[in-house]
């Protein structure tokens, strides 16, 4: 009787829980802050939303760096890649130092092909930092653009150095010696590929073909 | 040479100093070509070979804007010894800007040519040539393919207008490793009481497939082309050609090979045959064309 009378207890707390839960987002909801509620919206994959409960914080002459990094992202993931690119500037205009922006403007210039642009700024952090393994890969998939088989080579064969563990720059490697005539370096290169991601596609298919 | 020659001479040789000023600017690149090429006619009763040299100035604002300048001297020599050679002066001027249309998914180019040929030929009807031409192109961001649309006038002070439209069409296949591009001309000159003017239509076709890296040739490409159907006063603004010839080209076949290193050198070696006739008497002859092309990007 006792145990039952406890489980009614429980059951009925919980409730009261769930009630103030639900209430508490409730009232949440009405008074997110416009950050909170564009990256609810960015969530949900409404970008132009997400994008739009920001717009005060860019349209006007104190306008906020990290709304234009927000506004940069948001239409890049709509495909206003123009649009990106602006926005990315604008951030950069307000922070000379910021790398965000660099490494953002990358993004919607490789979405429109513009590998030598972007290869720029990619090359621009990395003068920078020496070392940012982001700006290195997005370098890498430039040079991959340009059909610049020479450079990935070089620059994948660094990469693997400084970050052994990860496998792009392995899959980068391996594309680049085959490209360059050297199947069995690219061999090689795939199955460190396949000893970091067992699954890889593109290693097991290499392997499949070639062994 | 006359006044105009001269500006276009003046503002070729001062467009060469551009890249004193261009190369500090990291965006910015600079290309220097030299170019030459020898041609042999066969069966002509005119002609006997003929001889260019040009060299060309490109700046290339990533990949934005684009400013071509060409200068070119070639002379024709005839089988007749008391002929005087024909010398020829050529200054050409191009520029290309890109927008990226998001809307469109791609690119637009837009495109400006200016072309003049100065001459000594007795006729006077090759000399005195302006070409103006304007384009129009789109390709998807993938650059998949790219299509086209030029208009050209070309003006022979001593013999005709000739208006031209050219359509192209371009894809890539083989993972991009090919590009197989088609090019029609229409030609109409406009005056119509010389018997040699008529409408011309031609189809030229040509292949480029670039070779893997490491191959024994040091290859980068090689280039296939052929060109069927009648072209005269033909204007080709992508490799600065103005055709300035009475005689009708029938057909032409190309091809050529192109080397590039890493640290900017281009050079590309090719060969072409083409066939001709002079329909006023009735002389058919075709050139044999070597030529070589040596460039350097800054």
């Amino acid at each position: 009787m006792k145990i039952i009378s406890y489980s009614i207890l429980g059951l009925l707390v919980i409730a009261f829980d769930s009630m103030v839960l639900k209430a508490a987002e409730l009232s949440a909801s009405t008074s997110e802050s416009p950050w909170q509620q564009s990256y609810i919206l960015e969530a949900k994959g409404d970008y132009e939303g997400a994008a739009s409960t920001l717009i005060n914080y860019v349209d006007n002459k104190e306008s906020s760096e990290m709304a234009w990094l927000r506004q940069g992202w948001l239409h890049y993931l709509q495909g206003n890649y123009n649009d990106s690119i602006n926005s990315y500037k604008s951030a950069w205009k307000k922070n000379k130092y910021s790398l965000d922006a660099r490494l953002g403007l990358t993004l919607p210039l490789m979405a429109q092909n513009r590998w030598k642009e972007a290869a720029r700024y990619a090359q621009q952090v990395i003068d920078m930092t020496r070392w940012n393994y982001t700006a290195h890969v997005r370098l890498l998939a430039c040079k991959q653009g340009l059909k610049n088989w020479q450079d990935v080579n070089k620059l994948a064969k660094k990469l693997t150095t400084r970050y052994p563990s990860e496998t792009t720059p392995w899959v980068y490697l391996a594309r680049a010696r085959n490209m360059l005539g050297d199947v069995d370096g690219a061999l090689t290169a795939y199955r460190q590929v396949l000893m970091r991601d067992p699954s890889n596609i593109e290693a097991n298919q290499f392997g499949l073909i070639e062994v | 040479m006359n006044n105009k020659q001269k500006t276009a001479s003046a503002l070729f040789l001062s467009a060469a100093l551009l890249p004193l000023t261009t190369m500090a600017e990291e965006n910015w690149n600079t290309t220097l070509n030299y170019q030459a090429d020898y041609g042999s006619y066969d069966g002509s009763q005119l002609r006997n070979d003929h001889l260019s040299q040009g060299i060309g100035l490109q700046f290339n604002y990533l990949d934005q804007f684009e400013l071509k300048f060409y200068g070119n001297k070639s002379e024709v020599s005839y089988n007749n010894v008391n002929s005087e050679d024909l010398e020829q002066d050529e200054y050409a001027a191009r520029a290309g800007y890109t927008i990226f249309s998001d809307s469109l998914s791609g690119r637009i180019g837009l495109g400006l040519y200016y072309h003049t040929v100065d001459n000594n030929d007795v006729t006077a009807q090759t000399d005195d040539v302006d070409v103006w031409a304007s384009s129009l192109s789109y390709s998807p961001w993938d650059q998949q393919y790219k299509v086209g649309l030029e208009y050209a006038l070309s003006d022979y002070s001593n013999l005709s207008e000739v208006h031209q439209l050219t359509t192209t069409f371009g894809f890539a296949f083989n993972d991009q490793y090919d590009w197989l591009n088609l090019r029609a001309y229409f030609i109409s000159p406009q005056e119509d009481g010389i018997a040699e003017l008529e409408d011309r239509q031609a189809l030229e076709v040509t292949w480029q497939h670039w070779v893997q890296p490491g191959n024994w040739l040091g290859l980068d490409s090689v280039t296939l082309s052929a060109m069927g159907g009648e072209r005269q006063f033909a204007v080709n603004s992508d490799i600065h050609l103005v055709m300035n010839l009475v005689d009708v080209e029938k057909q032409r076949y190309g091809a050529g090979l192109n080397w590039k290193t890493a640290n900017g050198w281009q050079t590309s070696l090719g060969l072409s045959y083409t066939e001709f006739e002079n329909e006023t008497i009735n002389d058919n002859y075709n050139d044999q064309l070597v030529y070589i092309s040596v460039g350097k990007r800054f």
